[in-house]
């Protein structure tokens, strides 16, 4: 039996980040409960707190560096939980402040919004600190269940209804896969720490790979890379818009976190290096060809953007690729400023979309915004700029992303996969430069009646976000050296320098 | 030259013969009288009413979505107590904590009436 | 005596049996069972393997993952009541506002 140290008061101080969400989770449904209030902003203003609180911690221990394990080395905070930490908490913060006036539009403003995004939240930051298999299941398992709960979240719309289900089946249909796998690699190794796993390739290679590839399986699933992507456009188009830019951002950038910790440290070695690599090559390649291919011929605007996030993981998946076949910090580096600004530019556009979604209707096709370059100069502004940046076009923030990606990848010697990720980037300006025509270049059908565009979904803190973001794009976009600097700093504490 | 599977022959004949045997006894021997009563699924004592794919009241579902918490809630308490004896009281605050944070849920469950039968929605 | 091979063979059927059934069947409730069934082999081999291994840590996890299977059995079912009253049915295949 191991040693029976009990857990004591550092060990929740290290996990203050996610211990901070999940006790203001908490209270937020206490107090709702027990002083009710018609406004529900005040939970609003503690989840905001709450996020901040865990943010400028992240970053503070991100700044000194910090690395320490916790609970017996189950979790380790190191630089690079502390970079997703702070990424995580930003995007959580932008789904926020887009939810207010959406839900109260639709008469669904509960408190439950907020205390369901701030445990998923607490989740998803164990899940970047998780080094032994227990906790990286536990940790999937408090990200994804409310977020189930969250896409139902709007309760007599059908839509709403059906995506949660499909997000459920196939969510949970990855969660066997997942832990069928960690079975077989705890049999293999006979422990749950990362660390250890490699052991069991030695010892019991047949349990030890089979299970790599179901838990790999099951991480493809939850970032929705092809042929594993099914459930993302349905969930992302039926979900409430909020909870779509919530799903789309820190939903996404998540799993990342977990996968790239286990294939470097767990599956890092050169044996499993050559099983799971080229099967990454191939998936990394059909991820961004199919997800830019079905988006070209997509008229809503949240299934185009689902589709347009499968194809940005398929970019990641070429970053990750590229840094473990370098074996370089400062490819790493790359792919976390990439889920960075990933993470500004979408969540803008779909910010753009709450703006103008009515009581009952969401303003989601791409027809619906035809004129808007002409009523609404502003708004259609702030949309180009986050369109272009997902096009990636100079000096927006996306182009750097992907710029310093695929740079690293033809320094790895993958030429060809950097080939396609270039084709395809250039299939989406298609797609991309279809909602900035519709803007500004295409008249209404009926010119006698145009479009009425009113802010009904505008409220302080949709515009606080809309501005963030499109000064974040801009301005981490020409001074990528801060976000870069912090990157670097992360990525070096997962591939030490050589 | 292969008379172990003897053995095996026998045993399958014997084996099924034991099965048949009584089957075909009984048919032989009982008396044949059907009536309707006797395909009712209680052949006694009170007459069954409605259909057995009966609805349950959806009431009964938040009832049993609180009753699944402290369900699960033993579950998790078994490795605490497993090691209680070498841990001492840590082991037992940390149970303590665990059912704390649940009653938080259940006094949440309280205040919206889900435990009420009655309940206006 | 069980060996460790046999405890791998049953919880692999059961896992395929899971996987089948949520291929194939379309009625959520059922579907919400194959995953149990999932969840499950992944308990079988756990403790199997926590057996054969020595140390705790599979029973653990055993546990855990039982927890976790409640907690998402609870949604799961919220899911499909809310969708009963929205849809009027339980049937996967019938959902096809979202054409996907």
């Amino acid at each position: 039996m191991e040693s029976l140290i009990p857990v004591g008061l550092t060990d929740l101080q290290g996990v203050y980040p996610a211990l901070n969400l999940a006790v203001a989770g908490i209270v937020i449904l206490l107090l709702d409960a027990f002083f009710p209030m018609r406004s529900k902003l005040l939970s609003a203003w503690i989840t905001l707190i709450a996020l901040h609180l865990s943010f400028t911690c992240g970053l503070h221990r991100l700044t000194s560096g910090m690395d320490e394990t916790f609970f017996h080395g189950a979790v380790r905070m190191d630089p690079f939980t502390h970079a997703f930490t702070v990424i995580i908490c930003l995007a959580s913060t932008l789904a926020v402040l887009s939810a207010p006036k959406y839900l109260r539009l639709r008469d669904c403003h509960y408190a439950e919004y907020y205390a369901l995004i701030l445990f998923s939240v607490s989740g998803m930051l164990l899940f970047s600190a998780a080094e032994e298999l227990i906790m990286l299941f536990l940790a999937l398992e408090t990200m994804s269940i409310p977020v189930y709960c969250l896409v139902a979240f709007t309760r007599d719309n059908e839509y709403s209804t059906e995506a949660s289900m499909k997000y459920f089946v196939m969510g949970a249909f990855a969660t066997g896969f997942m832990v069928y796998g960690v079975a077989l690699l705890y049999g293999s190794a006979g422990s749950g720490y990362f660390a250890d796993l490699p052991r069991g390739a030695a010892s019991s290679p047949g349990l030890f790979y089979s299970g790599m590839t179901l838990v790999l399986i099951g991480f493809l699933f939850k970032i929705a890379a092809v042929p594993f992507n099914m459930w993302t456009p349905d969930a992302y188009e039926g979900a409430p818009t909020p909870v779509t830019t919530f799903m789309a951002e820190a939903v996404k950038a998540a799993p990342f976190s977990g996968m790239i910790k286990l294939l470097i440290v767990a599956f890092g070695f050169s044996q499993a290096v050559h099983l799971w690599m080229p099967a990454f090559i191939g998936i990394a390649i059909l991820t961004m060809v199919v997800g830019n291919m079905v988006a070209l011929v997509q008229t809503d605007m949240k299934r185009m953007l689902g589709y347009s996030s499968i194809a940005h993981s398929g970019y990641i998946l070429v970053g990750i690729v590229a840094s473990v076949k370098l074996n370089s910090s400062e490819a790493l580096a790359s792919v976390l400023y990439y889920l960075f600004i990933y993470v500004l530019m979408n969540a803008g556009a779909f910010g753009i979309l709450i703006l103008f979604s009515h009581k009952n209707k969401d303003t989601n096709a791409i027809d619906d915004l035809v004129g808007l370059g002409r009523e609404r100069p502003w708004a259609a502004a702030f949309m180009g700029i986050y369109t272009l940046s997902l096009t990636g076009i100079p000096p927006l923030g996306g182009f750097f992303g992907k710029f310093y990606i695929f740079s690293y990848a033809i320094k790895a010697g993958l030429t060809p996969l950097v080939i396609v990720a270039i084709l395809t980037s250039v299939m989406s300006a298609f797609y991309y430069l279809k909602i900035i025509v519709a803007m500004y270049f295409r008249e209404p059908s009926d010119p006698q009646h145009p479009a009425a565009f009113s802010y009904e979904g505008y409220s302080v803190f949709l515009i606080a976000m809309l501005c963030f973001t499109a000064f974040g794009v801009i301005y981490f976009g020409i001074f990528p050296k801060t976000p870069l600097t912090l990157a670097r700093l992360a990525a070096a504490s997962l591939i030490p320098a050589p | 030259m292969s008379y172990e599977y003897a053995v095996v022959v026998v045993f399958m004949v014997v084996g099924i013969g034991m099965v048949l045997a009584p089957l075909v006894i009984g048919k032989l021997l009982r008396p044949h009288n059907p009536y309707p009563q006797k395909n009712m699924p209680y052949e006694c004592g009170k007459d069954p009413f409605g259909e057995a794919h009966s609805m349950f009241d959806i009431r009964l579902y938040t009832l049993m979505l609180v009753y699944l918490i402290f369900d699960v809630e033993f579950v998790t308490i078994v490795p605490p107590m497993l090691v209680m004896a070498n841990l001492g009281v840590p082991a037992l605050l940390e149970i303590f904590a665990f059912i704390g944070v649940l009653a938080l849920g259940l006094a949440y469950l309280w205040k919206h009436g889900h435990l009420e039968w009655v309940k206006t929605v | 005596m069980i060996t460790l091979q046999e405890y791998l063979t049953v919880a692999a059927l059961l896992f395929s049996l899971g996987l089948l059934i949520v291929l194939f069947r379309n009625n959520a409730i059922s579907i919400l069972m194959g995953i149990e069934l999932m969840l499950n082999a992944a308990n079988i081999n756990f403790v199997a393997f926590s057996q054969s291994l020595g140390g705790l840590a599979g029973q653990v996890f055993a546990l855990f993952v039982i927890v976790a299977a409640a907690a998402e059995a609870a949604v799961a079912i919220a899911i499909i009541v809310l969708m009963y009253q929205n849809l009027g049915t339980t049937d996967v295949e019938k959902a096809k506002n979202l054409n996907g």
